[in-house]
């Protein structure tokens, strides 16, 4: 196959319309006499509904609760989540009552008018304590939602054995995920089908739930994925689907559910908070013995995808690195906080703070490289990993941090400087695929329309990560011609098949396979002379051997390493990020520019987390960051220069080479800024955010 | 709500009488009413009001009460003025936002009042009754709190015509979009330099303790600590704790000194 576009920055094929402001969001769509919804929420964050009074909104809107839903569950890995709360409410804005009106002001305002009456039960808001709580538990089997044990070797007898043994406990906080474009959906009845164009990151799921909790077959009900403005897990399950859905399926009438920033930042979907405590044993040259981590994950009120962020988390604690002894321990409690579930990375990216930090302290202890004492123990291919895992699969850190060495910003970081700035360097891996256990396949249709275009069909979205620019590439080499001639339709129920969430940096490696599966069929039966040939291809997603919990660990990693320089005020202590460097090896790189720029944003998002962004809550659980003035996001000013290189590696189980890469530049930042703020201004955080607070304290309390 | 765009500055007095309230750039106000919705008042658009624009020189400087900060940052020389509108909003924040609201808001954490204080800067009020004028420092008066009554509108600032130089820091929790933690402005004033604070108690303020320590050129850090420590009245918020703002308000005062007036610090 000649590349003529793979590798090269071909243009996104969604980039004209988004530019010019023709795409059309979910938000977007209206039509002539629709209902808005509004949602009625909860007004304490745990207590039993003893009566909800609907009787001042019926007034004037109309008025949906439990009883109108068939099956009041939200259809997940657990059904823990109700879609309207019923008998009890567990988080401060749940939902209670679904409100339509001709306005939004008027469903607003009729919303408002909802009371309920409750019993106010103790609030968790400390996961840890929540699990040592007597009290009544959020959820009725208790506040354990789930757990992960692994031992390999004997890490007791290993850290006996050490030179340096140091153990922090680590926590991070909930992360916003701050996409630009807020939850909404637009739905309507198409004949005898109810369709619902939404901000989805996962069509196929959304259908499921809605079919569920409104009664009604699959079939009938219809989801298209609109223009995504970005979602980062965040979209990933419930937030407006089923509560539009549902007026629609009542009145028969168009529906609109936008929520406001308020909304989308207090009341859906969080990353977990963590309380990680790390202990790491190493010998004189810096070579890790032994690995300890007992770990406790904050998923809120509803699990979501905690439990596969408990799996990740556990699974990527111990970084990318040869360890004989290891012992993992993790548990995912329940607290009457807004859900936390998918975003970015999966847990992958508080696990690393954890580790790396420790990992840096202890070789600015024992006075060796930063480079150095993690190429020592990286993991090379045909390796055995720290959960007993092969690494059968392309393993470029070693060749990552090689290119870091050779870095312009790595060479002025060995040089010294002005005291106030300082270099931190971390390294990390995160895992493609859903992992072994979990159903992951990619299905998809090749057919040559009537004009002469190639249209590929195929379930996955497109959410702004550029997916639809790669297997257009891809589809375009394969077949040898333009990417003109190509049409990817993606995301909708109705015309492509089930190919999973959009989710765990897959879409381009599982699609691409895909696309490519199908090519090869086309031109087989085309090439036998067939007519009007058809094709319809399902390729799966390579899985190891080894299962130790349903989906861990994986069996292909993408590997990043950062390094950042920041500045210390010398004045206030505030942290400024004058410069980064990352290095990705993610097998071969179909799209360099934008690559570059999911590393630059992934990088740009993790700063935020470990210099600012945090959500806060109040004693009574209600959350106070949110909205864009109290929950300080990085700006452009606050944002370094980037330098982005690729390691030039290929993965064979891949389409071209290919690894997924999105959600990897997450993962070392916050590592690498804990480092920086260590060289420049002599204190190792253990909390995140780090700011200039922060340090004034550290300072403090060291003299 | 309701807004009348009003044409002359008597139109506007005239339904500021009767109550109404005044909106000029709208960049608080919007996202008040976003956040709190939108109140029964009435509301007086002056964005019409020629005589409020403008900066005009006649001896003293007048800048207009709807002079944005974008102007700010256009027309004036690099001075505490310029550099507090540098540090404020965004560019797009910049662009709307007025002097005249900035004060008025009357905002502890406001980025004009510190500056406006150590110009010792006088505002203009007019109402149906006549005009008067009012020094900054007198107009403050509390927690969102005002010197001007509801029937005055603030028509301009009078910046008395002085050399000198003057200089504004503000410390936030991120370079833009940031609502200060401490912010500080200087002007050298005869032998002495003029010193005014914000965020660091209910209202911007003047530290006329420590600028009475500023009359010799070196000055001991403990006196000048306890100095601050009766000119300002920190506490602890969504952004930072009292002891924070307090040290860092310290310790800009200290660097400021020495490094923009070659004070030492002993």
């Amino acid at each position: 196959m000649e590349e003529r576009y793979i590798g090269q920055n071909c243009i996104r094929p969604d980039g004209r319309d988004k530019v010019s402001g023709r795409a059309k969001y979910a938000a977007d769509y209206s039509a002539e006499g629709m209902l808005h919804v509004a949602v009625a929420r909860a007004e304490i964050a745990h207590g039993r509904i003893l009566s909800l009074d609907t009787s001042a909104a019926e007034q004037r809107a109309l008025v949906y609760t439990a009883k109108d839903l068939a099956n009041n569950v939200i259809v997940d890995i657990i059904n823990d989540c109700p879609v309207l709360a019923s008998e009890k409410v567990r988080y401060m804005g749940e939902p209670i009552a679904v409100v339509a009106a001709g306005s939004r002001e008027e469903a607003v305002a009729a919303a408002s008018l909802i009371r309920a009456d409750y019993e106010p039960l103790p609030i968790h808001l400390d996961a840890r304590e929540a699990l040592a709580s007597t009290s009544e538990p959020v959820h009725e089997g208790g506040n354990l939602v789930g757990s992960f044990e692994h031992t390999k070797g004997d890490p007791d007898a290993a850290f006996r054995a050490c030179d340096l043994v140091l153990e922090h406990t680590f926590t991070t906080p909930y992360q916003e995920h701050a996409y630009m474009e807020p939850d909404a959906g637009f739905s309507y009845m198409d004949g005898d089908t109810l369709t619902v164009i939404s901000s989805s990151q996962n069509v196929f799921h959304d259908q499921r739930m809605i079919a569920n909790a409104l009664g009604i077959a699959a079939d009938k009900v219809r989801v298209i994925s609109a223009t995504v403005g970005g979602a980062f897990g965040g979209k990933d399950g419930h937030m407006t689907q089923i509560f539009g859905a549902l007026v629609t399926q009542k009145t028969g009438r168009n529906a609109k559910i936008v929520f406001d920033r308020q909304e989308s930042m207090a009341y859906t979907y969080k990353r977990h908070a963590t309380e990680l405590h790390v202990k790491i044993g190493f010998d004189s040259k810096g070579k890790i013995l032994a690995f300890d981590a007992d770990n406790v994950i904050d998923t809120g009120a509803y699990v979501g995808y905690g439990l596969s962020v408990l799996g990740l988390l556990s699974e990527h604690i111990p970084g990318p690195y040869r360890i004989e002894n290891v012992r993992i321990s993790s548990k995912l409690a329940y607290t009457n906080k807004t859900p936390a579930s998918a975003f970015r990375g999966f847990g992958a990216p508080q696990a690393n703070f954890a580790t790396e930090s420790l990992i840096s302290e202890a070789a600015d202890i024992l006075g060796i490289d930063q480079i150095a004492i993690r190429r020592s123990n990286a993991l090379r291919q045909g390796d055995i990993g720290p959960l007993g895992q092969k690494i059968e699969r392309s393993c470029g850190l070693t060749e990552a941090l090689d290119a870091m060495e050779r870095s312009p910003l790595w060479q002025e970081g060995k040089k010294k400087r002005d005291k106030n700035i300082g270099y931190g360097l971390a390294a990390g891996h995160l895992s493609c695929g859903f992992g072994k256990g979990i159903p992951d396949s990619a299905e998809l249709t090749l057919e040559q329309r009537e004009d002469g275009r190639y249209l590929f069909r195929i379930g996955l979205t497109e959410i702004g990560q550029g997916s639809i620019t790669a297997l257009t590439a891809i589809a375009a080499d394969a077949l040898g011609v333009a990417p003109s001639e190509i049409i990817m339709e993606m995301g909708d129920t109705a015309t492509t098949f089930d190919c999973g969430s959009t989710a765990a940096s897959r879409s381009t490696f599982l699609g691409g396979n895909a696309v490519l599966a199908a090519v090869k069929e086309y031109r087989e039966r085309a090439g036998r002379g067939e007519k009007a040939v058809k094709v319809r291809v399902s390729v799966p997603f390579p899985e190891n051997e080894m299962m130790k919990t349903i989906g861990v660990p994986h069996a292909m990693y993408t590997f990043a390493v950062q390094l950042v320089k920041v500045k210390v005020d010398p004045v206030s202590y505030k942290p400024t990020v004058l410069d980064a460097c990352a290095v990705t090896e993610a097998g071969k790189v179909i799209h360099p520019m934008q690559l570059a720029g999911q590393v630059t944003g992934g990088m740009t998002q993790s700063l935020g987390l470990a210099l600012g962004e945090n959500c806060r809550f109040d004693g009574e659980g209600r959350m106070l960051t949110d909205s864009f003035s109290n929950y300080l996001l990085p700006t452009f000013t606050d944002a370094p220069a980037f330098t982005v290189g690729f390691v030039d590696g290929y993965e064979s189980s891949g389409p071209v080479g290919v690894k997924g890469a999105a959600e990897s530049p997450t993962v070392p930042t916050a590592a690498a800024v804990n480092a920086a703020v260590h060289d420049a201004a002599g204190v190792w955080h253990q909390t995140l955010p780090i700011t200039g607070e922060s340090i004034f304290r550290k300072k403090e309390y060291s003299r | 709500m309701n807004i009348t765009k009003v044409n002359t500055i008597e139109e506007a007095l005239a339904l500021l009488s009767k109550g109404a309230k005044v909106l000029a750039g709208g960049t608080n106000l919007y996202v008040n009413f976003k956040k709190k919705g939108y109140p029964e008042d009435s509301f007086i658009d002056i964005s019409g009001l020629e005589e409020l624009e403008g900066i005009r020189l006649d001896g003293e400087k007048h800048i207009g009460a709807l002079v944005t900060f974008a102007e700010l940052l256009r027309e004036e020389e690099e001075s505490a003025l310029c550099q507090a509108a540098r540090e404020m909003g965004s560019p797009q924040i910049r662009s709307r936002a007025t002097l005249g609201g900035n004060v008025c808001d009357s905002s502890p954490a406001c980025d004009a009042g510190p500056v406006l204080l150590v110009y010792e800067a006088k505002a203009l009020l007019c109402s149906a009754d006549g005009r008067r004028e009012v020094a900054m420092t007198d107009f403050f008066r509390g927690y969102r709190q005002t010197a001007k009554r509801s029937d005055e509108l603030l028509t301009e600032f009078i910046l008395p015509d002085e050399k000198g130089k003057s200089v504004f820091r503000k410390v936030g929790l991120r370079n833009a979009m940031a609502i200060s933690v401490v912010s500080l402005a200087a002007k050298e004033s005869g032998g002495s330099i003029r010193l005014a604070m914000g965020s660091v108690a209910e209202i911007p303020v003047r530290l006329t303790h420590c600028e009475a320590l500023t009359k010799e050129k070196k000055i001991d850090r403990e006196s000048l600590r306890a100095a601050l420590s009766l000119d300002i009245r920190p506490i602890s918020d969504i952004r930072a704790s009292r002891e924070y703002r307090f040290e860092t308000a310290q310790r800009l005062l200290c660097d400021l000194l020495e490094k923009e007036y070659g004070y030492e610090i002993l």
